[in-house]
């Protein structure tokens, strides 16, 4: 703390994170435009020969490529095992039939007009390739709404202050930023910080935390306006009364603030978007349009991926009768998830089969809960947002659609790669939707009394996933993922493992678009 | 040992408490066993060691009761195609309950010596190589 060097690095911050009027400003057209994807729209010349792509899987990736090869001239066929174009990007509404592996079988009972997303759910406003081309295929968004300082954070430790009570996230925001800036400014105007703030630097300070923090003229925090109130601004009749702030102690020995970086995630800022009516209008969008001209194979299982000199060799088999196929290429993409394609044979050098099994898929499991009325906008005010909270369920989403409705679905989602993703998905359907109704209970007691049916998926259950998004760590990524982003041959692969937006359509996308260039240029010069 | 180890197990659920200590921690190690299959493994290889899909059956595996509980650690531990690793999912010591449980719970037996704490802390992946 006490060398030059870092008192310049720490006054550089703390000039940054009050803002552009005390420094020079240079901090936030940069750190804003860091968030974007280094999309950009491929922009193919037309060739003259139609070099043949066999593209294995009907998800993200898959599409994109096919919508820029079918663009640039290329003959494209699709070979997907479900009966469905998405993969991952799904949609579930009333009506539909899902078996999951192991056996267990759901028909959904939402009502027409509500659904679940089980795989993704949000395109940030930073994923540009997505609202590319969602602006391309005239794929309508609406806005999605993740921060919410109306929903709750909520603990259950009773060993820790504040458990068990739903706190308005506004609550959480308004009182750590008062507290902290409260004690800061505290040891600040009693001189302990003099050695790395020279006078003018804090005088700024000072009235930076004031402003920030909402601190009165002794430095001290008595709660603001945005915390909101005990008694709300009314009619003449009611004068509101401030709320009182939670203290210090009560604030950090809840732990209660280890939610803030879930608040204020990049990927969580807005704006975000979803598709309306559901994600997969994304997937089917590509599939609809008039520039889309692959041929589409549903429901056929890749059961050898062959090469030699002179193409690719792709033998499929009916899902249901076992009828196999055979389709070849030029080239072939595999978009095939690395949990599913290291048991295909094929025709892989060693060192891309031990990289295809060295890719883990993370666990994660979501529910889908009808509920006969919307009782968290009608009696708490929550029109969309997510409510954090501890123990077995991490979250509960409330629906950005059909504001002021009559019915609602909830989407319980669980943490992606921890136990209590795969706690549930251990559980029968039923079950899942029984323990997250329970738990969804615990928040809005209302919840019970309104039940009407759910629905869940969990990833590791789900045919042709084998889990929800490659997982990768420090080693591996730095060791298998060069591997397959080299082509094997004639086969080159793409999907979300393969991009460092894991998870995310993003990635998928990125992945396939840098696979199609790859394509592209070698189709191009005959290669 | 594993016939005895199962009559202490069905005798333990009635008589705990009465037991001397190994053979509480036995059946504790045993519950926890238990307890982490069916909250846990069989989200992939379904209730009772059935499997399903890619999912391989753990009911009557000749290769888990060949090969035993060094075996079924290091599948744990490092994981392999769909299997995920458990490296930062499970304690020491629940990796050794699991380990030590599957080969002689359902319809596995196994002649293969049990894993210990100190064994499988040595083969703990690092944190840069545990996804």
């Amino acid at each position: 703390m006490k060398q030059p060097t870092v008192a310049g690095m720490t006054r550089r911050r703390l000039v940054a994170a009050f803002g552009a009027a005390l420094g020079s400003g240079l901090a936030t057209q940069a750190l804003s435009a860091g968030l974007v994807s280094d999309f950009q729209p491929p922009d193919f010349d037309r060739l003259d020969r139609a070099p043949r792509v066999v593209i294995l899987g009907a998800g993200i990736a898959g599409l994109v490529s096919a919508f820029e090869l079918g663009r640039a001239g290329f003959d494209c066929v699709i070979i997907e095992a479900r009966e469905r174009v998405g993969g991952r990007s799904w949609t579930v509404r009333g009506g539909d039939r899902f078996t999951e592996i192991g056996g267990a079988s759901q028909t959904c009972g939402f009502d027409p007009g509500h659904y679940l997303n089980p795989g993704p759910w949000r395109i940030p406003y930073h994923h540009r390739g997505m609202l590319h081309y969602a602006r391309r295929l005239g794929v309508a968004v609406q806005p999605l709404i993740q921060n919410n300082f109306a929903a709750y954070v909520r603990h259950g430790d009773t060993s820790r202050p504040l458990a068990g009570r739903n706190l308005p996230q506004r609550m959480l925001v308004a009182d750590y930023f008062g507290r902290t800036a409260e004690m800061l400014a505290s040891c600040i105007d009693r001189g302990m910080l003099d050695d790395v703030l020279d006078p003018p630097l804090k005088a700024a300070v000072l009235a930076g935390l004031r402003a920030s923090g909402c601190l009165d003229g002794d430095y001290a925090y008595r709660g603001n306006v945005y915390r909101g109130w005990d008694v709300p601004p009314g009619g003449a009749g009611q004068p509101p009364v401030p709320s009182v702030p939670f203290s210090l102690r009560d604030l950090f020995a809840s732990n209660l603030v280890s939610w803030l970086p879930e608040i204020f995630d990049g990927q969580h800022q807005p704006t975000l978007f979803e598709p309306v009516g559901g994600m997969d209008r994304m997937p089917t969008g590509f599939v609809a349009s008039p520039e889309f001209k692959a041929r589409l194979r549903l429901g056929r299982e890749v059961a050898e991926i062959r090469q030699d000199d002179n193409g690719v060799r792709i033998v499929h088999r009916d899902a249901a009768t076992g009828g196999t196929e055979v389709e070849t290429g030029d080239y072939c993409l595999c978009t095939i998830p690395a949990s599913v394609l290291y048991r295909i044979p094929a025709d892989f050098p060693a060192d891309i089969r031990t990289a295809l099994a060295g890719i883990p898929y993370g666990a994660a499991s979501k529910v889908g809960l009808q509920f006969a009325r919307r009782f968290w906008e009608e009696d708490e005010a929550i029109y969309g947002g997510i409510t954090y909270m501890d123990g077995s369920l991490r979250g509960i989403a409330y629906p950005s659609h059909g504001f002021l409705g009559a019915k609602g679905v909830l989407q319980a989602e669980y943490d992606l790669d921890t136990r209590a993703a795969l706690e549930y998905s251990a559980l029968s359907p039923a079950d899942r939707v029984q323990r997250a109704l329970n738990v969804a209970n615990r928040i809005h007691l209302q919840a019970l009394d309104s039940f009407e049916n759910g629905f869940s998926v969990a990833w590791h259950r789900v045919p042709y996933t084998h889990g929800c998004y490659g997982l990768w760590s420090a080693d591996s990524r730095a060791r298998l993922m060069p591997v397959l982003t080299r082509p094997a041959g004639r086969v080159h692969f793409a999907g979300e493992h393969l991009s460092y937006l894991p998870a995310w359509q993003e990635g998928a996308l990125l992945s396939g678009l840098e696979a199609t260039a790859a394509i592209y240029q070698r189709g191009r010069l005959g290669q | 040992m594993t016939v005895a180890r199962a009559v202490r197990a069905v005798l333990a659920l009635s008589l705990l408490g009465a037991l001397p200590a190994h053979a509480q921690n036995d059946q504790a190690a045993a519950a926890d066993g238990l307890r982490l299959y069916t909250t846990l493994c069989q989200a992939c290889h379904m209730p009772d060691g059935a499997g399903a899909g890619p999912y391989p059956k753990l009911r009557d595996n000749p290769t888990v009761r060949r090969a035993g509980p060094a075996y079924v650690a290091q599948w744990v531990l490092f994981g392999y195609g769909a299997m995920i690793p458990f490296c930062n999912l499970l304690t020491v010591d629940e990796v050794v309950d699991i380990a030590n449980w599957l080969p002689s719970h359902l319809g596995n037996t196994t002649a293969a010596p049990p894993v210990d704490p100190e064994a499988i802390r040595a083969q703990w992946p690092s944190p840069a190589s545990c996804p």
